[in-house]
Protein backbone atom coordinates (compact mmCIF):
# COMPACT_ATOMS: atom_id res chain seq x y z
CA UNK A 1 0.00 0.00 0.00
CA UNK A 2 1.37 3.39 -0.98
CA UNK A 3 0.74 6.66 0.76
CA UNK A 4 -2.76 8.07 0.46
CA UNK A 5 -2.74 11.81 -0.14
CA UNK A 6 -5.36 14.16 1.24
CA UNK A 7 -5.93 17.69 0.03
CA UNK A 8 -6.38 19.78 3.16
CA UNK A 9 -8.07 23.05 2.32
CA UNK A 10 -7.06 26.34 3.92
CA UNK A 11 -10.29 26.31 5.94
CA UNK A 12 -9.59 22.79 7.28
CA UNK A 13 -5.99 23.74 7.95
CA UNK A 14 -7.18 26.63 10.09
CA UNK A 15 -9.58 24.37 11.97
CA UNK A 16 -6.81 21.86 12.66
CA UNK A 17 -4.34 24.40 14.04
CA UNK A 18 -7.10 25.96 16.11
CA UNK A 19 -8.01 22.57 17.61
CA UNK A 20 -4.37 21.75 18.31
CA UNK A 21 -4.01 25.05 20.13
CA UNK A 22 -7.28 24.89 22.08
CA UNK A 23 -7.37 21.17 22.95
CA UNK A 24 -3.68 20.31 23.20
CA UNK A 25 -1.89 23.62 23.78
CA UNK A 26 0.25 22.94 20.68
CA UNK A 27 0.94 26.13 18.75
CA UNK A 28 1.80 25.29 15.17
CA UNK A 29 0.96 28.68 13.70
CA UNK A 30 4.65 29.14 12.84
CA UNK A 31 5.03 25.69 11.22
CA UNK A 32 5.43 25.76 7.44
CA UNK A 33 1.81 25.55 6.26
CA UNK A 34 2.46 23.41 3.22
CA UNK A 35 4.61 20.89 5.08
CA UNK A 36 2.21 20.83 8.03
CA UNK A 37 -0.62 19.82 5.74
CA UNK A 38 1.52 16.96 4.43
CA UNK A 39 2.45 15.91 7.98
CA UNK A 40 -1.27 15.62 8.72
CA UNK A 41 -1.74 13.35 5.70
CA UNK A 42 1.07 11.14 7.01
CA UNK A 43 -0.65 11.04 10.41
CA UNK A 44 -3.95 10.15 8.76
CA UNK A 45 -2.30 7.32 6.85
CA UNK A 46 -0.67 5.96 9.99
CA UNK A 47 -3.86 5.99 12.06
CA UNK A 48 -6.01 4.95 9.08
CA UNK A 49 -8.10 8.11 9.29
CA UNK A 50 -10.07 8.12 6.06
CA UNK A 51 -11.04 11.77 5.68
CA UNK A 52 -10.49 15.25 7.06
CA UNK A 53 -13.81 15.33 8.90
CA UNK A 54 -12.80 12.24 10.88
CA UNK A 55 -9.46 13.83 11.70
CA UNK A 56 -11.18 16.98 12.93
CA UNK A 57 -13.61 14.91 14.99
CA UNK A 58 -10.79 12.97 16.64
CA UNK A 59 -8.96 16.18 17.47
CA UNK A 60 -12.15 17.72 18.88
CA UNK A 61 -12.71 14.70 21.10
CA UNK A 62 -9.01 14.50 21.99
CA UNK A 63 -8.85 10.93 20.73
CA UNK A 64 -5.23 11.43 19.75
CA UNK A 65 -2.63 12.04 22.43
CA UNK A 66 -0.12 14.88 22.44
CA UNK A 67 2.70 12.45 21.73
CA UNK A 68 0.82 10.92 18.83
CA UNK A 69 0.56 14.37 17.28
CA UNK A 70 4.13 15.45 18.01
CA UNK A 71 5.34 12.19 16.50
CA UNK A 72 4.20 13.48 13.12
CA UNK A 73 5.14 17.12 13.58
CA UNK A 74 8.73 16.02 14.09
CA UNK A 75 10.48 15.02 10.91
CA UNK A 76 11.55 11.38 11.03
CA UNK A 77 15.18 10.42 10.86
CA UNK A 78 16.06 8.97 7.52
CA UNK A 79 19.83 8.91 7.79
CA UNK A 80 22.71 10.12 9.94
CA UNK A 81 25.67 12.11 8.58
CA UNK A 82 23.46 13.56 5.85
CA UNK A 83 25.61 15.60 3.41
CA UNK A 84 29.03 14.04 4.06
CA UNK A 85 30.68 17.04 2.34
CA UNK A 86 29.39 19.24 5.15
CA UNK A 87 30.74 16.91 7.81
CA UNK A 88 34.16 16.94 6.13
CA UNK A 89 34.18 20.74 6.35
CA UNK A 90 33.22 20.49 10.01
CA UNK A 91 36.06 18.05 10.67
CA UNK A 92 38.54 20.61 9.29
CA UNK A 93 37.02 23.37 11.44
CA UNK A 94 37.21 21.26 14.60
CA UNK A 95 40.71 19.99 13.93
CA UNK A 96 42.03 23.50 13.38
CA UNK A 97 40.31 25.08 16.34
CA UNK A 98 42.44 26.70 19.01
CA UNK A 99 42.68 24.07 21.76
CA UNK A 100 43.62 26.62 24.43
CA UNK A 101 39.97 27.05 25.28
CA UNK A 102 36.87 24.93 24.91
CA UNK A 103 34.89 25.34 21.74
CA UNK A 104 31.25 26.03 22.45
CA UNK A 105 28.91 24.16 20.14
CA UNK A 106 25.16 24.52 20.30
CA UNK A 107 22.71 22.15 18.75
CA UNK A 108 19.30 23.76 18.54
CA UNK A 109 16.32 21.50 18.09
CA UNK A 110 13.39 22.67 16.01
CA UNK A 111 11.14 20.17 14.32
CA UNK A 112 13.97 18.00 13.05
CA UNK A 113 14.84 15.11 15.34
CA UNK A 114 18.26 14.68 16.80
CA UNK A 115 20.08 12.87 14.03
CA UNK A 116 22.43 15.81 13.63
CA UNK A 117 23.15 15.87 17.35
CA UNK A 118 23.85 12.16 17.49
CA UNK A 119 26.00 12.37 14.35
CA UNK A 120 27.94 15.19 16.02
CA UNK A 121 28.44 13.15 19.20
CA UNK A 122 29.89 10.26 17.22
CA UNK A 123 32.16 12.62 15.32
CA UNK A 124 33.49 14.31 18.47
CA UNK A 125 34.23 10.92 19.92
CA UNK A 126 36.01 9.73 16.78
CA UNK A 127 38.08 12.91 16.58
CA UNK A 128 38.96 12.46 20.24
CA UNK A 129 38.25 16.09 21.00
CA UNK A 130 35.30 15.70 23.32
CA UNK A 131 37.32 17.23 26.19
CA UNK A 132 37.71 20.44 24.21
CA UNK A 133 34.01 20.85 23.60
CA UNK A 134 31.25 22.41 25.63
CA UNK A 135 28.02 21.25 24.06
CA UNK A 136 24.69 22.97 24.59
CA UNK A 137 21.52 21.28 23.44
CA UNK A 138 18.41 23.43 23.27
CA UNK A 139 14.86 22.32 22.63
CA UNK A 140 11.91 24.70 22.46
CA UNK A 141 9.34 22.11 23.44
CA UNK A 142 8.84 19.69 26.29
CA UNK A 143 8.41 16.34 24.65
CA UNK A 144 8.79 12.71 25.56
CA UNK A 145 12.25 11.21 25.52
CA UNK A 146 11.15 8.48 23.14
CA UNK A 147 10.63 11.10 20.44
CA UNK A 148 14.26 12.08 20.73
CA UNK A 149 15.78 8.64 20.58
CA UNK A 150 17.16 7.26 17.35
CA UNK A 151 16.29 3.81 16.12
CA UNK A 152 17.38 3.04 12.61
CA UNK A 153 16.12 0.25 10.42
CA UNK A 154 18.82 -1.96 8.90
CA UNK A 155 18.51 -0.04 5.64
CA UNK A 156 18.84 3.38 7.32
CA UNK A 157 21.68 2.12 9.46
CA UNK A 158 23.57 0.99 6.37
CA UNK A 159 22.91 4.30 4.66
CA UNK A 160 24.20 6.18 7.72
CA UNK A 161 27.25 3.94 7.82
CA UNK A 162 27.91 4.63 4.13
CA UNK A 163 27.63 8.38 4.80
CA UNK A 164 30.03 8.03 7.71
CA UNK A 165 32.52 6.08 5.63
CA UNK A 166 32.50 8.93 3.11
CA UNK A 167 34.14 11.10 5.78
CA UNK A 168 37.29 9.04 5.26
CA UNK A 169 38.10 8.88 8.94
CA UNK A 170 40.19 5.95 10.12
CA UNK A 171 38.04 2.86 9.81
CA UNK A 172 35.91 2.31 12.88
CA UNK A 173 33.20 -0.06 13.85
CA UNK A 174 30.23 2.25 13.30
CA UNK A 175 27.94 -0.36 14.83
CA UNK A 176 29.56 0.06 18.25
CA UNK A 177 27.45 3.19 18.73
CA UNK A 178 24.23 1.20 18.44
CA UNK A 179 22.40 -1.56 20.21
CA UNK A 180 20.88 -4.02 17.78
CA UNK A 181 17.45 -5.21 18.86
CA UNK A 182 15.81 -8.56 18.26
CA UNK A 183 14.11 -7.46 15.04
CA UNK A 184 17.33 -6.12 13.55
CA UNK A 185 16.88 -2.40 14.22
CA UNK A 186 19.74 -0.28 15.53
CA UNK A 187 19.14 1.95 18.55
CA UNK A 188 21.65 4.73 19.13
CA UNK A 189 23.44 4.64 22.49
CA UNK A 190 23.24 8.11 23.97
CA UNK A 191 26.75 9.37 24.53
CA UNK A 192 26.28 11.83 27.37
CA UNK A 193 29.02 10.07 29.31
CA UNK A 194 31.50 10.80 26.50
CA UNK A 195 31.09 14.55 26.59
CA UNK A 196 32.16 16.15 29.83
CA UNK A 197 29.99 19.23 29.50
CA UNK A 198 26.54 19.05 28.04
CA UNK A 199 24.17 21.86 28.91
CA UNK A 200 20.67 20.66 28.27
CA UNK A 201 18.44 23.70 28.23
CA UNK A 202 15.00 24.67 27.05
CA UNK A 203 15.20 27.74 24.87
CA UNK A 204 12.88 29.12 22.24
CA UNK A 205 14.73 31.08 19.56
CA UNK A 206 11.47 32.50 18.33
CA UNK A 207 11.46 34.56 21.50
CA UNK A 208 15.02 35.68 22.13
CA UNK A 209 18.74 34.98 21.85
CA UNK A 210 20.71 33.03 24.45
CA UNK A 211 22.97 34.91 26.82
CA UNK A 212 25.84 32.41 26.63
CA UNK A 213 27.58 33.03 23.31
CA UNK A 214 28.56 30.12 21.08
CA UNK A 215 31.32 29.34 18.57
CA UNK A 216 29.19 27.04 16.44
CA UNK A 217 25.44 26.73 16.09
CA UNK A 218 23.84 23.78 14.33
CA UNK A 219 20.49 24.64 12.73
CA UNK A 220 20.68 22.52 9.62
CA UNK A 221 17.44 21.76 7.74
CA UNK A 222 15.28 23.27 10.43
CA UNK A 223 14.34 26.63 8.93
CA UNK A 224 12.55 24.55 6.28
CA UNK A 225 9.80 23.86 8.78
CA UNK A 226 9.12 27.41 9.89
CA UNK A 227 6.83 29.80 8.08
CA UNK A 228 8.32 32.85 6.42
CA UNK A 229 7.99 35.75 8.85
CA UNK A 230 9.20 33.58 11.73
CA UNK A 231 12.44 32.39 10.17
CA UNK A 232 13.89 35.92 10.16
CA UNK A 233 13.24 36.19 13.89
CA UNK A 234 14.98 32.88 14.49
CA UNK A 235 17.99 33.83 12.36
CA UNK A 236 18.33 37.13 14.21
CA UNK A 237 18.29 35.39 17.60
CA UNK A 238 20.70 32.66 16.48
CA UNK A 239 23.07 35.30 15.09
CA UNK A 240 22.95 37.20 18.37
CA UNK A 241 23.88 34.01 20.19
CA UNK A 242 27.12 33.68 18.19
CA UNK A 243 30.48 34.95 19.33
CA UNK A 244 32.34 37.21 16.86
CA UNK A 245 33.53 34.94 14.00
CA UNK A 246 31.24 32.21 15.32
CA UNK A 247 29.68 29.93 12.71
CA UNK A 248 26.05 29.20 11.91
CA UNK A 249 25.35 25.98 9.98
CA UNK A 250 22.20 25.80 7.87
CA UNK A 251 21.08 23.06 5.50
CA UNK A 252 22.58 23.14 2.03
CA UNK A 253 19.34 24.39 0.44
CA UNK A 254 18.59 26.94 3.15
CA UNK A 255 19.79 30.45 2.54
CA UNK A 256 19.80 33.80 4.32
CA UNK A 257 18.98 36.42 1.70
CA UNK A 258 20.59 39.44 3.31
CA UNK A 259 23.05 38.06 5.85
CA UNK A 260 24.53 41.48 6.61
CA UNK A 261 21.15 42.46 8.10
CA UNK A 262 21.88 39.89 10.79
CA UNK A 263 25.58 40.76 11.08
CA UNK A 264 26.42 37.53 9.29
CA UNK A 265 28.58 36.75 6.27
CA UNK A 266 28.34 33.70 4.00
CA UNK A 267 31.70 31.92 4.23
CA UNK A 268 30.87 28.61 2.56
CA UNK A 269 28.28 28.73 -0.22
CA UNK A 270 27.97 25.02 -0.96
CA UNK A 271 27.48 24.09 2.71
CA UNK A 272 25.62 27.30 3.71
CA UNK A 273 27.91 28.24 6.56
CA UNK A 274 27.66 31.80 7.88
CA UNK A 275 30.13 33.66 10.08
CA UNK A 276 29.27 36.33 12.64
CA UNK A 277 30.82 39.68 11.72
CA UNK B 1 -3.58 30.73 -19.65
CA UNK B 2 -1.33 28.20 -17.92
CA UNK B 3 0.78 29.19 -14.94
CA UNK B 4 3.26 26.29 -14.70
CA UNK B 5 4.58 23.10 -16.23
CA UNK B 6 5.71 20.23 -14.05
CA UNK B 7 7.65 17.27 -15.41
CA UNK B 8 8.45 14.07 -13.55
CA UNK B 9 10.74 11.28 -14.59
CA UNK B 10 13.14 8.64 -13.46
CA UNK B 11 15.24 6.02 -15.19
CA UNK B 12 15.41 6.71 -18.91
CA UNK B 13 14.03 10.24 -18.70
CA UNK B 14 17.22 12.30 -18.88
CA UNK B 15 17.43 12.38 -22.67
CA UNK B 16 13.76 13.20 -22.96
CA UNK B 17 13.97 16.07 -20.47
CA UNK B 18 17.05 17.33 -22.25
CA UNK B 19 15.17 17.30 -25.56
CA UNK B 20 12.19 19.14 -24.08
CA UNK B 21 14.39 21.84 -22.53
CA UNK B 22 16.21 22.23 -25.83
CA UNK B 23 12.99 23.12 -27.63
CA UNK B 24 11.21 25.29 -25.09
CA UNK B 25 11.37 28.97 -26.08
CA UNK B 26 13.59 31.34 -24.14
CA UNK B 27 10.61 33.55 -23.39
CA UNK B 28 8.42 30.73 -22.08
CA UNK B 29 5.72 32.48 -20.03
CA UNK B 30 5.67 30.00 -17.12
CA UNK B 31 8.11 28.34 -14.71
CA UNK B 32 9.03 24.73 -15.43
CA UNK B 33 9.44 22.37 -12.46
CA UNK B 34 11.54 19.25 -12.91
CA UNK B 35 11.21 16.39 -10.44
CA UNK B 36 13.67 13.68 -11.36
CA UNK B 37 14.88 10.74 -9.34
CA UNK B 38 18.61 11.10 -8.84
CA UNK B 39 21.49 9.97 -6.68
CA UNK B 40 21.09 11.65 -3.32
CA UNK B 41 24.75 12.43 -2.64
CA UNK B 42 25.69 13.67 -6.08
CA UNK B 43 25.04 17.36 -5.85
CA UNK B 44 27.03 18.63 -8.79
CA UNK B 45 26.71 17.84 -12.46
CA UNK B 46 22.99 17.36 -12.97
CA UNK B 47 22.11 21.01 -13.56
CA UNK B 48 25.24 21.45 -15.65
CA UNK B 49 24.44 18.40 -17.79
CA UNK B 50 20.86 19.50 -18.40
CA UNK B 51 22.00 23.06 -19.12
CA UNK B 52 24.24 22.07 -22.01
CA UNK B 53 21.39 21.98 -24.50
CA UNK B 54 18.67 23.79 -22.58
CA UNK B 55 17.19 26.92 -24.05
CA UNK B 56 16.16 28.24 -20.62
CA UNK B 57 18.18 28.59 -17.42
CA UNK B 58 18.03 25.69 -14.95
CA UNK B 59 18.59 25.99 -11.24
CA UNK B 60 18.12 24.09 -8.03
CA UNK B 61 16.02 26.28 -5.77
CA UNK B 62 16.66 27.20 -2.18
CA UNK B 63 13.91 26.79 0.38
CA UNK B 64 11.30 29.60 0.20
CA UNK B 65 12.71 30.87 -3.08
CA UNK B 66 10.26 32.79 -5.27
CA UNK B 67 9.78 31.04 -8.61
CA UNK B 68 9.66 32.99 -11.86
CA UNK B 69 8.60 32.38 -15.43
CA UNK B 70 11.26 31.41 -17.94
CA UNK B 71 13.29 29.34 -15.47
CA UNK B 72 13.41 25.58 -14.94
CA UNK B 73 13.63 24.56 -11.28
CA UNK B 74 15.16 21.15 -10.62
CA UNK B 75 14.18 19.52 -7.32
CA UNK B 76 17.42 19.26 -5.28
CA UNK B 77 18.79 15.82 -4.48
CA UNK B 78 17.51 14.43 -1.18
CA UNK B 79 14.79 17.09 -0.72
CA UNK B 80 11.08 17.05 -1.47
CA UNK B 81 9.82 20.09 -3.37
CA UNK B 82 6.45 21.78 -2.70
CA UNK B 83 4.83 24.92 -4.09
CA UNK B 84 3.10 27.47 -1.96
CA UNK B 85 1.07 30.66 -2.23
CA UNK B 86 3.11 33.74 -3.00
CA UNK B 87 4.97 31.82 -5.74
CA UNK B 88 7.22 30.17 -3.18
CA UNK B 89 9.07 26.89 -3.38
CA UNK B 90 9.22 24.98 -0.12
CA UNK B 91 11.68 22.15 0.46
CA UNK B 92 11.64 19.42 3.08
CA UNK B 93 13.72 16.53 4.35
CA UNK B 94 10.71 14.40 5.22
CA UNK B 95 10.68 10.65 4.75
CA UNK B 96 10.91 9.18 1.28
CA UNK B 97 7.69 8.58 -0.63
CA UNK B 98 7.70 5.70 -3.13
CA UNK B 99 11.33 5.14 -2.05
CA UNK B 100 12.11 8.55 -3.51
CA UNK B 101 13.19 11.98 -2.32
CA UNK B 102 12.40 14.09 -4.23
CA UNK B 103 9.12 12.30 -4.77
CA UNK B 104 7.22 13.11 -7.94
CA UNK B 105 3.86 12.48 -6.26
CA UNK B 106 4.50 15.09 -3.58
CA UNK B 107 5.49 17.81 -6.05
CA UNK B 108 2.69 17.01 -8.51
CA UNK B 109 0.06 16.97 -5.75
CA UNK B 110 1.34 20.25 -4.40
CA UNK B 111 1.44 21.87 -7.84
CA UNK B 112 -2.04 20.56 -8.69
CA UNK B 113 -3.43 22.09 -5.51
CA UNK B 114 -1.75 25.45 -6.10
CA UNK B 115 -2.22 25.88 -9.85
CA UNK B 116 -5.47 23.92 -10.28
CA UNK B 117 -6.50 23.98 -13.97
CA UNK B 118 -3.58 26.27 -14.89
CA UNK B 119 -1.06 23.42 -14.71
CA UNK B 120 0.42 21.09 -17.31
CA UNK B 121 1.72 17.82 -15.86
CA UNK B 122 4.07 15.59 -17.82
CA UNK B 123 5.19 12.11 -16.77
CA UNK B 124 8.11 10.41 -18.48
CA UNK B 125 10.03 7.15 -18.45
CA UNK B 126 10.73 5.62 -15.04
CA UNK B 127 11.17 2.39 -13.17
CA UNK B 128 8.70 2.83 -10.32
CA UNK B 129 5.19 4.16 -9.86
CA UNK B 130 6.09 7.45 -8.24
CA UNK B 131 4.15 10.11 -10.12
CA UNK B 132 1.05 8.05 -10.87
CA UNK B 133 -1.00 9.51 -8.01
CA UNK B 134 0.41 12.94 -8.74
CA UNK B 135 -0.80 12.78 -12.33
CA UNK B 136 -4.25 11.71 -11.20
CA UNK B 137 -4.28 14.71 -8.90
CA UNK B 138 -3.32 17.08 -11.74
CA UNK B 139 -6.22 15.74 -13.77
CA UNK B 140 -8.67 15.90 -10.87
CA UNK B 141 -7.81 19.55 -10.31
CA UNK B 142 -8.45 20.34 -13.96
CA UNK B 143 -4.88 20.49 -15.25
CA UNK B 144 -3.70 19.14 -18.59
CA UNK B 145 -1.91 15.78 -18.47
CA UNK B 146 0.70 14.43 -20.88
CA UNK B 147 2.14 10.93 -20.61
CA UNK B 148 5.14 9.77 -22.61
CA UNK B 149 4.03 6.86 -24.74
CA UNK B 150 5.09 3.67 -22.90
CA UNK B 151 6.27 2.24 -26.24
CA UNK B 152 8.59 5.24 -26.51
CA UNK B 153 9.73 5.03 -22.84
CA UNK B 154 13.05 3.41 -22.07
CA UNK B 155 11.42 1.96 -18.94
CA UNK B 156 7.63 2.00 -18.95
CA UNK B 157 6.67 1.29 -15.31
CA UNK B 158 5.88 4.93 -14.60
CA UNK B 159 4.16 5.75 -17.88
CA UNK B 160 2.20 2.51 -18.20
CA UNK B 161 1.33 2.69 -14.50
CA UNK B 162 -0.19 6.11 -15.13
CA UNK B 163 -2.16 4.91 -18.15
CA UNK B 164 -3.49 2.01 -16.08
CA UNK B 165 -5.32 4.37 -13.72
CA UNK B 166 -6.21 7.40 -15.82
CA UNK B 167 -6.99 8.61 -19.27
CA UNK B 168 -4.59 11.51 -19.91
CA UNK B 169 -5.19 14.35 -22.32
CA UNK B 170 -2.21 13.32 -24.46
CA UNK B 171 -0.02 10.25 -24.92
CA UNK B 172 2.98 11.39 -26.94
CA UNK B 173 6.41 10.25 -27.94
CA UNK B 174 9.44 12.25 -26.86
CA UNK B 175 9.65 14.19 -30.12
CA UNK B 176 6.08 15.40 -29.77
CA UNK B 177 6.07 16.49 -26.14
CA UNK B 178 7.96 19.79 -26.51
CA UNK B 179 5.89 20.93 -29.48
CA UNK B 180 2.68 20.08 -27.62
CA UNK B 181 3.84 22.15 -24.65
CA UNK B 182 4.59 25.10 -26.93
CA UNK B 183 1.21 24.72 -28.60
CA UNK B 184 -0.61 24.64 -25.25
CA UNK B 185 1.19 27.77 -24.05
CA UNK B 186 0.18 29.83 -27.09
Amino acid sequence: MGLEFYQISIQDYKRIISLLDENYGIDVSYYSKIVFRHRMTILMNYYKIKDIETLLSRLEKKQLTEDQIYQFLYIPITEMFRDPAFWRVLIDILKNHDKSRKIRIMFSGGFARNKELFSLLILLKELNIEDYVELTVTTPFLISDNLLSVTLSKQKFELSQTNFNRLKLPMIDFAKYFDKDYVGNYKFKYLSDYIKTINDVSHDFMKDAMVRKQDIIFFRNQLLYFSLPKDAIIIRNLAQTLRPKGLLFLGIRERINNPADFKLKLVNDSEQIYSKL
Amino acid sequence: MFKAIIIGGSAGSFQVISKILQHLPKDIPVPVFLVLHRLKHVRLGFVEALSIKSNIPIKEPYDKETFQKGIAYLAPANYHMYFDFGNKITLSTEEQVNHSRPAIDISFMSAAYLFQDKLIGVILSGANKDGVKGMVSVQEMGGVTIVQDPKDSQIDTMTQGTLNVMDPDFVLNQKEIASKLIELLK
